[in-house]
């Protein structure tokens, strides 16, 4: 049990609850923050856990999380402006109706 | 040896506990759109679950998978869904029997997550 | 090594401490606008923080360098993020209020 390993439960326990609540609830475009910030909060703890386990391969889930998630983050913003827009007049909808007739 | 094995305990025990509360709320939303949400912060407890286990492959798919490609098919389904009953709606999609119908429930589905 | 183990405590603690702050910022403070601060503390400080803290601790070499470059990724894609996701806030905010039901003013 050492201090690296604590760390990652106390960041776990404490950090991650309020991100899967925020996540869970509210406006679609509001629980992008609390997805955002938990990817933030699930690096930290990878690290952590690589640190405290004394294997240093597994850091490699911390990078491609911090290259993943920022995109994942932007494509879901994408998606849904594009998505919630009740009327048809600007340049996603018009390129989706071109190639849906 | 046994240090680390109790900290990977205690670590097992925490990732679990999200697991099943981030399962539970993602079973319980209604809405696509926001169960997408849910299910990206799904994707991101088990990818934590699987490292805690010790099995990094299994976390870099699951990461890849549940955070990335999950959401976005869903939103690009109920973007398509929408979009198709929108174009019936107007007029000029009104050919295909499956396509109404679909289309009918994704209007439906876009009416209740406005209003609520 | 006495006084690098101490430093070390020392970046780790700062930040957990950060990153914390920021996860109960996210849970208390009221409003959409007000939570998308909560994001800053913990992608520019709490992780930079944690990441040095990694790097002390390994000491100079390939390892300390992809924990910097970790950090430095989280720290760039932040305000990027944080501004789509405001842009994409203000825009159903609009549309809610477009359709009748107006909450609160952006910015």
């Amino acid at each position: 049990m050492n201090a690296w390993l604590i760390s990652a439960s106390v960041l776990l326990a404490a950090g991650m609850g309020p991100c899967l609540w925020r996540a869970c609830r509210g406006d679609p475009a509001q629980r992008l923050l609390g997805i955002t910030l938990g990817s933030a909060v699930a690096i930290a703890a990878s690290l952590l856990i690589a640190r405290g386990v004394e294997r240093t391969s597994y850091v490699d889930v911390a990078l491609v999380l911090a290259v993943l998630s920022p995109a994942g983050t932007l494509v879901f913003c994408r998606c849904l402006a594009g998505a919630g827009r009740p009327r048809a007049g600007n340049a996603p909808a018009g390129r989706g109706r071109t190639e849906g007739s | 040896m046994s240090g680390i094995s109790g900290g990977v305990d205690a670590l097992v025990v925490v990732t679990l506990v999200l697991v099943t509360a981030a399962a539970t709320a993602a079973a319980l939303t209604r809405d696509p759109v926001r169960q997408a949400a849910v299910l990206s912060g799904l994707g991101l407890c088990l990818a934590l679950l699987f490292l805690a286990v010790q099995a990094p492959d299994v976390a870099l798919s699951q990461l890849a998978v549940g955070t990335a490609f999950t959401p976005l098919l869903i939103l690009l389904t109920v973007r398509k869904v929408r979009r198709s009953g929108r174009g019936e709606a107007s007029g000029d999609g009104g050919a295909r029997g499956k396509g109404d119908a679909r289309g009918d429930r994704g209007a439906g589905t876009a009416r209740r997550g406005g209003g609520r | 090594m006495e006084a690098r183990h101490a430093v070390v405590l020392a970046l780790l603690f700062g930040g957990l401490a950060m990153l914390l702050l920021s996860a109960v910022a996210l849970l208390v403070l009221p409003g959409p606008y007000q939570r998308l601060h909560a994001l800053a503390p913990a992608t520019s400080l709490g992780l930079p923080l944690l990441c040095l803290a990694l790097a002390v601790d390994t000491g100079p070499g390939r390892s300390a360098v992809k924990f910097l470059v970790i950090a430095a990724l989280a720290a760039a894609s932040s305000p990027v993020v944080g501004i789509a996701i405001g842009r994409t806030i203000v825009e159903s905010t609009l549309e809610e209020g477009a359709s009748g039901a107006e909450s609160e003013p952006p910015a």
